[in-house]
């Protein structure tokens, strides 16, 4: 039984943020789900019912976008964890210039998106951009990177995971560095092997990490805007066409505020639904 | 110390901390509160029309290109408000990139801070005008004395269901421009440009230099892999007598024939391995800009930003005829000075878009800018500015035609340009990729 007494000030202590949640999230959100069921071009709003969720079955382009996402997601996921647990493995040892190197890999990071994807766009040249220079010197043939459907949503990735893969590998190395020496030292006593280690003593402590960087890399992920109006507005032939793309091509160049606003709710529903079950069906801890 | 004292003091002192942390977080929500209440600006209590010591302010937008382009407009307004020092301009230089505009319009819109006067591109007409963004003119221009020396086409582009929406200063013709140096070395006489779809597509050939391994390194003609806005393919439809956007019935025509022909055409010379893709919309990475191309189709800025900042291959620049098939017709975008229709300050915006079309100003524009003149008054001394240039550019500004003034330019510019990079890709032939883009457009428009 809660004592208001003794909880008062807690609540009040808490209440700013609570309030800021229903001002600037809570709200927006509602705002949000009404307008999906209006069509409203900045002008006039008339209420439309489900035609816009009806509408969305039907559009390709939203269609082209949902896989396109998924697709985004699941790549730059697999490769900025993995190879970020690798890198965090080898920067945990003491190397010499080991600041440097970390310092190297965050780098990227802290980077703006805007400024990264301008030089990747220029290092992506078809004809004198550095990639296919390099390319030509190795006797290889050029790639058209961006222009090409078969390669543009790889180059994105390409960009993503070079400017991530530093986020994660800090991520790891803290995670790293808060596993207790001694079930090493135990397990070599043992007679257990670095791989053997590696699967059952540091994957294990690390779940809670993995747990994380899974749920917050899905949520980043989903949402990827910038590098594909950058660096190549959704084409060639909406190869690289993202939902939050759709949503502002059909909000801000459009005027269907209304579509767009189903859009946002359908990639809130989609979300919603694998944090749920992270978080239903992931293993948060390493309580075994 | 006795109990009552500890009790009292731990208790008492207590009580304080607590009454202090209540009062913190009272004044904490206070201020949130206030910083989200409402921010309306005061209603305008200065009187709409400005008088000749009461001081005004108003705000001007125009999308920026290059440094000699901005710095134009920039001390523009300061010649402005050296000669008005009641009306002060505030200036904002927008992305040249329609799309980025959008955004920051749209924002504007619903904020309330619509720019008093704004520079719009010809396509802001039809998606704009038609919501009423921006204010009529038709009384403002009858009551302007010098309104019979302006071209009557810089008021038909500011046109939309009979009222006029905007005045066009800034006639954006796309010129194919080509290097004379390129031409001498390909064996071609650099004084006879292409003047017709088969001379281009036989020159793009010959200008085009390849490595050992067939990369394109010196592209013949730029054809852009991706054309957002349909600038590159349109006059080669309109060239075939196609419609594209018949804005009478204020319907797609881009399937037609004609169409698909152009559409063909473009496929056609790209096969033979004639250009290196790029994206139409940037302007920066045009292949010609950077001295990769030999030919392209390139707006009046770029080419004085190549003059100033290319001096070495500046000079080499040639500047062909209107093409011509079955008809001559060219790309001739505008820009417009136009007033928000929410502005409170139209009269003053009114003086500012005056003082721009003045014919110092515009002369000014274009000595710097090369932007060719909207004045009658202006043309003989246009054309002996510079004989080579300059005829050239009258003639895609008399045989020009824009975007289409129509509210769905936006949804007709998506299907459209995504027909172009599935014809170009080969993923479909143009006829059905043209076919399948008006479809799609026409159950949009239900």
């Amino acid at each position: 039984m809660l004592k208001l007494s003794g909880d008062r000030v807690g609540y009040i202590l808490i209440a700013p943020f609570y309030l800021f949640l229903a001002v600037f999230i809570v709200s927006p959100i509602l705002m949000n789900l009404y307008l999906s069921f209006t069509d409203y071009d900045f002008q006039q709003m008339t209420f439309v019912g489900w035609d816009n969720y009806e509408k969305l079955l039907q559009d390709s382009f939203f269609l082209i976008s949902l896989k396109n996402t998924f697709v985004y997601t699941l790549f730059t996921l697999i490769f900025t964890m993995g190879p970020g647990l690798l890198f965090a493995e080898i920067l945990n040892a003491k190397l010499i210039g080991l600041k440097g190197f970390r310092a190297s890999l965050f780098i990227p990071y802290v980077t703006s998106m805007v400024a990264v994807s301008m030089v990747w766009l220029w290092m992506y040249e078809p004809s004198h951009g550095i990639f296919n220079v390099l390319l030509d010197s190795l006797g290889l043939p050029k790639i058209k990177w961006l222009y090409d459907t078969k390669f543009a949503l790889l180059s994105i990735i390409i960009m993503s995971v070079w400017k991530f893969i530093g986020y994660n590998m800090v991520i790891y190395l803290a995670g790293l560095q808060g596993i207790p020496r001694d079930l090493y030292e135990s397990a070599s006593v043992d007679g257990a092997g670095v791989w053997r280690k590696f699967r059952h003593i540091t994957l294990p402590m690390l779940k809670p990490v993995t747990f994380f960087l899974v749920v917050t890399g899905l949520i980043n992920n989903f949402n990827v805007f910038e590098q594909i109006q950058i660096l190549t507005n959704g084409g060639p032939m909406n190869a690289t066409t993202t939902i939050v793309h759709q949503i502002y091509n059909r909000a801000f160049n459009e005027f269907q505020l209304g579509y767009a606003a189903s859009m946002a709710i359908v990639l809130l529903g989609i979300i919603a639904l694998i944090t749920v079950t992270n978080f239903k069906y992931g293993n948060q801890t390493y309580d075994n | 110390m006795d109990l009552s004292c500890r009790v009292h003091l731990r208790f008492g002192g207590y009580a304080m901390k607590r009454l202090w942390i209540q009062l913190a977080l009272l004044s904490m929500i206070a201020g949130l509160a206030a910083g989200c209440g409402s921010n309306k600006a005061q209603p305008n209590s200065q009187p709409d029309k400005p008088s000749a010591t009461e001081q005004t302010s108003i705000t001007f937008w125009f999308p920026g290109a290059d440094k000699v382009n901005d710095d134009h407009f920039l001390q523009a307004v300061k010649d402005f408000e050296q000669s008005h020092p009641n009306i002060k301009v505030e200036t904002t230089v927008l992305p040249a990139n329609a799309q980025d505009i959008e955004t920051k319009l749209n924002a504007a819109q619903m904020s309330g801070t619509f720019p008093d006067v704004f520079s719009a591109y010809l396509v802001y007409m039809g998606t704009r005008g038609s919501r009423g963004e921006f204010a009529e003119l038709d009384n403002y221009i009858a009551n302007w004395d010098e309104k019979d020396d302006i071209y009557e086409s810089a008021y038909e582009a500011g046109q939309y269901q009979g009222k006029t929406y905007g005045i066009g200063f800034f006639p954006a013709p796309e010129i194919l421009t080509y290097r004379k140096d390129f031409f001498r070395e390909a064996g071609l006489d650099p004084e006879a440009p292409p003047a017709n779809w088969e001379q281009l597509a036989e020159a793009a050939v010959k200008l085009t230099v390849k490595d050992d391994k067939g990369n394109v390194t010196r592209a013949g003609f730029d054809i852009p892999a991706i054309s957002p806005a349909l600038v590159f393919l349109e006059p080669f439809m309109r060239q075939n007598e196609s419609a594209v956007i018949d804005e009478v019935k204020g319907v797609p025509a881009f399937s037609d024939q004609a169409s698909v022909e152009a559409l063909q055409y473009i496929v056609d010379v790209h096969d033979q391995g004639v250009s290196i893709p790029y994206n139409y919309q940037k302007k920066d990475e045009i292949p010609f800009v950077n001295g990769n191309a030999a030919m392209s189709f390139l707006q009046t800025s770029q080419i004085s930003s190549i003059i100033k900042n290319q001096p070495e291959w500046g000079k080499e620049l040639g500047f062909a005829p209107v093409l011509t098939h079955k008809k001559q017709v060219a790309f001739n975008g505008q820009r417009l000075f136009t007033i928000g229709s929410e502005s409170k300050q139209k009269d003053a915006a009114w003086e500012f878009i005056k003082f721009m079309m003045s014919k110092e100003q515009m002369w000014k524009r274009y000595e710097e800018l090369n932007i060719p003149v909207v004045r009658k008054s202006l043309e003989e001394q246009f054309i002996q500015a510079n004989p080579e240039m300059n005829k050239v550019l009258l003639q895609y500004v008399e045989l020009g035609k824009g975007k289409a003034v129509v509210p769905w330019t936006s949804l007709a510019n998506k299907h459209m340009s995504l027909a172009y990079e599935e014809a170009l890709s080969k993923s479909k032939t143009p006829e059905q990729a043209l076919k399948d883009a008006e479809t799609n457009l026409l159950n949009e428009l239900k």
